[in-house]
């Protein structure tokens, strides 16, 4: 039996713009982490080797310090690891981040670059790994397809690991670069593969109906819309069969919510809610929201919202998405008692703040301003 | 507030001094200068605002003069619902003590007893306003500070609306927001240097991203162009490869071309020759042909020549005859032709001999007829010459001689005359001579004085007469002497008498018709010629005649008349000319046959020539056939032709076949494509030379670029400008709330100040008309609410414009009114203090402006400090009081 992990897209070297600067290096860090809980459930899971099928860097022009940090995490393997170029980090014919000196200089003995699409021999076991690499970032082909045109029926073990869209999947019909599922199901049912491992996709997600082709997802989420990401797979294969088992690696979490706010009560549940999340450092936080309060309810939900933003790694309101009219109540302005003047430009700003035009915004954020400068809502 | 109390000690020139106030209406504090009633004022200011530690120069300025004793001030005052008790001590044992009497009984002491009256007095009373309602002599002409004041805002706002609501909340609130707006605004209302120093930043940032994403462009365009350039490379090779060995057997093809192109060079040589050889033979066997025609040729014409002068010889000789024959004919006609010119010329001579004896005698005429002529003429001339008496002279001489003869009646006339009448004949003799008289002749001499005469024998007589007149003695004189003078010029002598002068007059017009007509008779007598041509003529004639005579005198063949010689002359004439056209005739003969005869010689000379022409030529073409032949014959020619023609042939078929063989190799597209492929390989050749350095240039733009770490500095850069692109909005979107804020605060402020003006100017015009009358009025700076004009019978007059007095009667009817709607509107306000003013003031006003006192301090609390209570005598609801001296003298 031949066991080994599957992962991908780990994105060394991203950056998300809505995390502020200790955020984002908590982020970074975050990311060296998963590939060294990977090297460690590799040993503890008894593993063979270890296959990350593409992305394993964001970007072929990274700092060399990122490259530096990287190699060093991967220095944790212990067992082979083998890494495909993917569509950020493709095997150019000339300056790519594979053949840079910071990258051969440090390269773990360990870790194999799949540098073209003959079998690879995993040392120490009856398996073999096939890459189907990425040569630029706009291929004119399936190149799984064609790395699997090359193989004949094999015994040994045989993973092929691969990068990119499946085409049954992927909106973008004419991209000549889908991945073919029926070809590539045919090829495992033929047993020319007996797994193939892909990346592109970061969330976990079987492919077809064979059982052996899988997405593995990202070791650490990097978007809100990842369904199922901080993973990895532990796959076995043997004479009878493969199973897959899904390994929890990353610890953030990128959670997007949108609160209709009708009353003050709603506000308190925008509280609530916020205050239930939990390992808050390590949380993203992008909201939303729509509806009309009053102007103490904006002041308490605007208090919230800054309380959270210094406890969560980010919290992004979601302007695009946002829909919030201010207005004040009636009570709220005798409350501030306040008269001649004053109140004259009290009562043009609630009637601004109505209109419902662009300057309404306006009128409301002046409006919550003045009730703020003149002690409301304390 | 209202003050109930102020107490004084050691306090400047007072050393204890208390003042009870009325709390509604007017308190005149009444004392002599230098008593410190301006003190109680100032004390009032200072015990409100001043810690006990304070040394500042307004509480050193209140040690008091008669001994070394801190200031002392005590004050009892209700403001809002306190009612309290202030004490204060400085300088020397420095002290404060507070009771609060109402509502709640407290005691505070200290700092915190000034502290809590600051507390207190901040919430209940306007201090702008209480200070704004002090009013001192001298040095307070300005109006009072009320602009800035809230509880008269509030005062007004109440007056103005009906609601008391601008208070000392909403003028904070402004000031909170006007803070605010200054945080994103600059006092101008432009952004702040920190805001357009953000959006700059961002800008640079936006611009930072821009190139650096520009930058990870280009690489990853780099990279795809080493990609298609390392393809490129590798299908060059091969194709390179492929046309190098093409390129091979193309030119072994050219090699065996340029063999095959040499043969057919070759035979195109020997061609050329063959051709050559063969255009030789021909060109000698065709001279050769020519050289003999031109030999039968000549023959021929030598024949025809000969002909055609045996043809011409009998017309010469018929030719010749007929010239003899005329040359006879010619000799005679000459012969006769003399003889005719002989007789013509004899009787010729006979004419002329007659017609020259006529001619002789007409000259000969003329001749004497002129000489007769010329002689006339010149004694004529001789004539004139002499007598000069023309006509007009003769008329000056009578004209003078009448004078002399007038002149001499007159003398006469005048002296008498003396007249001797002879009675026998007698001689008479005078002075001037004696004179002969006959019988009834008569001797008249004018008398000149004395003449004596003797008659004859007789007797001698002496008169004597008067003397005549002087002047008709010298007319007489003048008129005798013109009379000598004309004469003489005349060429005549004194005593010419007129008669004679008309005697010569007659001669000399006889000599002028002499003249004329000898004149004519020479003219007619020459007409053209002279003399001594008619004498040539004469002599010529003569001549003739005479040799004529001496020739022939003795011939009897002369004829008798010169009609005679004229008929025989014509004869001869007659004759002379038929001889004449006889020769012609015999000359245009002789001419005819010479012509006739040189027309025929000559063309057989022209023929003969031609024979000869014809023989030379025939000589010397059978000279050359001879010369030709004799190096080659005709016979060796025609062989040599006949083989070089054989040889032309020969070479043409070898030059066909070796052309044929040429251009069944493919010339053209050998060399086409053998080019070709040439530059196929050059171009193939540069393009991977180019590819090679691009590639070599790509790589290492690529390897050096590839570790910048690009992408990460992407990352960042967008991470910052997506942070501060969100702060720029956040701060753009609450500058925008603030500053609409701050604008519509700002607009409903003044739009209130313009409202609530209203009541605070009609309650200044209502105390002003009681001092001024109903034609009364103001403006009010709405935002200051300082007077700006005042209008007196229809006469606007701007505030600084105004005398001293009537300014200080506004300032103080200003503090009135605000005083007054303030104590109104909330029972509030401060007191009006009022010191030492309406000095400018006459008496007239000052009883009109007690009156007006009265009107406004109904609410309110005035406080009056005078010298001179009778200005503020007229104040009906006033309590007086005294301060008196209190320091020792």
């Amino acid at each position: 039996m031949v066991r080994f992990i599957h992962s991908a897209d780990w994105q060394i070297g991203m950056t998300r713009h809505f995390l502020a600067p200790e955020a984002q290096s908590r982020y970074t860090e975050a990311r060296l982490e998963a590939i060294r809980r990977i090297a460690e459930l590799a040993v503890r899971e008894s593993c063979d080797f270890v296959v990350v099928a593409g992305d394993v860097f964001e970007s072929n022009q990274l700092d060399r310090q990122v490259v530096v940090r990287a190699l060093d995490a991967l220095a944790a393997f212990e067992v082979p690891v083998f890494l495909l170029p993917g569509n950020h980090d493709p095997l150019l014919s000339a300056g790519s981040l594979w053949d840079s000196p910071s990258f051969l200089g440090r390269c773990p003995s360990q870790v194999v670059v799949l540098r073209d699409d003959v079998p690879v021999a995993v040392p120490g076991c009856a398996a073999e790994v096939v890459g189907a690499v990425w040569p630029s970032k706009r291929p004119v082909e399936d190149l799984v397809a064609r790395a699997l045109s090359a193989l004949e029926p094999t015994e040994v073990a045989r993973v092929l690991v691969g990068h990119g869209a499946i085409d049954e999947q992927s909106p973008d019909a004419g991209n000549p670069a889908l991945i073919n599922l029926a070809d590539t199901e045919q090829a495992v049912r033929e047993r020319h593969v007996h797994y193939v491992a892909l990346g592109d996709r970061h969330s976990v997600t079987e492919v077809g109906g064979t059982g052996r082709i899988w997405y593995s997802g990202t070791p650490l989420v990097t978007d809100y819309d990842e369904v199922a990401p901080n993973r990895a797979l532990l796959v076995s294969l043997d004479a009878g069969g493969c199973s897959v088992e899904e390994l929890e690696i990353g610890g953030w979490a990128f959670w997007e919510h949108r609160f209709d706010l009708v009353g003050d009560d709603d506000v308190a549940e925008v509280g609530r809610w916020l205050e239930e999340l939990s390992d808050k450092r390590r949380c993203v936080v992008k909201v939303s929201f729509v509806g009309t309060v009053s102007l103490g309810a904006k002041v308490r939900l605007d208090q919230i919202l800054d309380e959270h933003r210094d406890l969560l790694a980010a919290l992004e309101v979601w302007e695009r998405h946002t829909d919030l009219a201010v207005l004040p109540s009636g009570q709220e302005l005798d409350d501030l008692g306040l008269g001649g003047f004053v109140e004259a430009t009290l009562e043009e700003l609630k009637d601004l703040a109505g209109a419902g035009d662009e300057q309404a915004t306006t009128a409301q954020d002046a409006l919550s301003l003045l009730f703020r400068l003149a002690g409301g809502g304390t | 507030m209202k003050v109930h109390r102020i107490r004084l000690r050691n306090y400047k020139g007072v050393e204890d001094a208390e003042v009870e106030l009325a709390l509604d209406g007017v308190t005149i504090i009444e004392g002599p200068n230098e008593v410190g009633k301006t003190s109680l004022a100032e004390a009032l200011t200072l015990v409100l605002e001043q810690l006990d530690s304070s040394t500042r120069a307004v509480v050193r300025d209140a040690r008091p003069v008669h001994n070394d004793a801190g200031p002392w001030v005590e004050v009892e005052l209700s403001t809002g619902p306190y009612r309290l008790v202030i004490e204060k001590r400085w300088l020397r044992s420095p002290m404060t003590h507070l009771r609060v009497l109402e509502p709640r009984a407290e005691e505070v002491a200290g700092r915190q007893g000034h502290e809590r009256l600051r507390a207190i007095l901040a919430e209940t009373l306007d201090e702008q306003l209480f200070r704004a309602l002090h009013h001192y002599q001298g040095v307070n002409l300005e109006q009072a500070a009320l602009g800035t004041s809230t509880s008269l805002a509030s005062a007004l706002d109440a007056a103005a609306s009906g609601q008391a609501l601008a208070g000392q909340k909403e003028a904070s609130l402004l000031d909170v927001v006007r803070d605010e707006w200054l945080r994103y605004f600059t006092p101008t209302g432009r952004p702040t240097a920190e805001r357009v120093a953000a959006s700059e930043n961002l800008r640079g940032l936006e611009e930072e991203v821009a190139k650096t994403r520009a930058e990870l462009d280009e690489l990853d365009g780099l990279a795809e162009r080493h990609r298609l350039l390392t393809t490129r490379m590798a299908a060059l090779r091969e194709e390179l490869e492929k046309k190098r060995t093409e390129l091979a057997d193309e030119t072994k093809q050219w090699e065996a071309l340029q063999s095959q192109r040499v043969a057919v060079a070759q035979a195109q040589g020997a061609h050329a020759a063959a051709l050559a050889a063969k255009d030789e033979a021909k060109r000698r066997a065709d001279e050769r042909a020519e050289l003999r025609n031109a030999e039968t040729a000549t023959s021929k014409a030598v024949e025809e020549a000969q002909k055609e002068v045996d043809k011409d010889r009998p017309a010469l000789s018929a030719a010749r005859k007929a010239v003899q024959d005329a040359s006879e004919r010619q000799g005679e006609a000459r012969t006769a032709l003399a003889v005719a010119a002989s007789a013509e010329k004899w009787a010729k001579s006979a004419e002329e001999y007659f017609r020259r004896l006529i001619s002789r005698d007409l000259w000969s005429d003329r001749l004497a007829n002129a000489r007769a002529g010329q002689s006339a003429l010149s004694e004529a001339r001789q004539t004139l010459v002499a007598n000069l008496m023309d006509e007009k002279r003769l008329a000056t001489i009578e004209e003078a001689s009448l004078a002399v003869t007038e002149a001499s009646a007159h003398l006469a006339a005048s002296a008498g005359t003396v007249v001797v009448e002879a009675l026998a004949s007698v001689a008479v003799t005078t002075g001037a001579g004696s004179r002969s008289l006959q019988v009834g002749e008569t001797f008249e001499q004018a008398l000149d004085g004395e003449l004596s005469l003797q008659v004859g024998d007789l007797a001698k007589v002496t008169v004597r007469g008067s003397a005549p007149e002087r002047s008709l003695r010298e007319a007489l004189g003048k008129a005798e002497q013109r009379l000598a003078d004309l004469l003489r010029d005349a060429s005549l002598p004194e005593d010419t008498t007129v008669a004679q002068c008309r005697v010569a007059a007659q001669q000399r017009r006889d000599a002028i018709a002499s003249e004329r007509q000898a004149e004519k008779l020479v003219a007619d007598s020459l007409r053209d010629l002279t003399i001594e041509r008619l004498e040539t003529e004469v002599a010529d004639d003569e001549a003739f005649i005479a040799s004529f005579e001496r020739e022939h005198g003795s011939n009897p063949d002369v004829p008798g008349s010169l009609e005679e010689a004229r008929s025989r002359l014509e004869a001869a004439e007659r004759q002379r000319a038929a001889a004449e056209e006889e020769g012609r005739a015999a000359e245009n003969e002789l001419d005819a046959a010479r012509e006739q005869h040189d027309a025929v010689y000559k063309q057989g000379e022209g023929r003969t020539t031609a024979l000869q022409v014809a023989r030379s030529l025939q000589d010397r073409a059978a000279e050359a056939l001879r010369l030709a032949r004799d190096l080659q014959s005709d016979e060796v020619l025609e062989v040599a032709l006949a083989r070089c023609a054989a040889d032309a042939e020969g070479t043409e078929q070898c030059l066909v076949l070796t052309e044929e063989a040429l251009a069944s190799l493919d010339p053209d597209s050998v060399e086409a494509r053998l080019e070709n492929s040439k530059a196929l390989l050059e171009r193939l050749s540069g393009e991977r030379a180019d590819a090679e350095t691009e590639l070599t240039t790509v790589k290492t733009t690529l390897t050096v670029k590839g570790e910048e770490g690009l992408q990460d500095r992407l990352d960042e850069l967008e991470s910052r400008f997506e942070r501060e692109a969100r702060a720029l909005a956040r701060t753009k979107r609450a500058a925008a709330a603030v500053d609409l804020l701050w604008q519509r605060l700002t607009a409903n402020r003044e739009e209130a100040q313009r409202s609530y003006v209203a009541p605070y100017r009609a309650e200044i015009e209502r105390l002003g008309r009681i001092v001024y009358g109903p034609t009364f009025s103001v403006e009010v700076d709405h935002s200051t609410l300082a007077i700006e004009s005042r209008t007196l019978h229809g006469r606007t007059v701007s505030f600084d414009q105004l005398s001293t007095g009537a300014r200080e009667q506004l300032c103080v009817m200003a503090r009135l009114a605000c005083a007054g709607i303030v104590a109104g509107a909330n029972g509030g306000g401060a007191p009006v203090v009022i010191d030492d003013a309406l000095g400018w003031t006459d008496r007239g006003r000052l009883d009109r402006i007690g009156a007006a006192f009265t009107a406004a301090s109904r609410d309110c609390q005035v406080i009056v400090l005078t010298c001179d209570p009778s200005r503020y005598g007229s104040v009906g609801n006033a309590v007086v009081r005294h301060l008196h001296p209190t320091v020792p003298a």
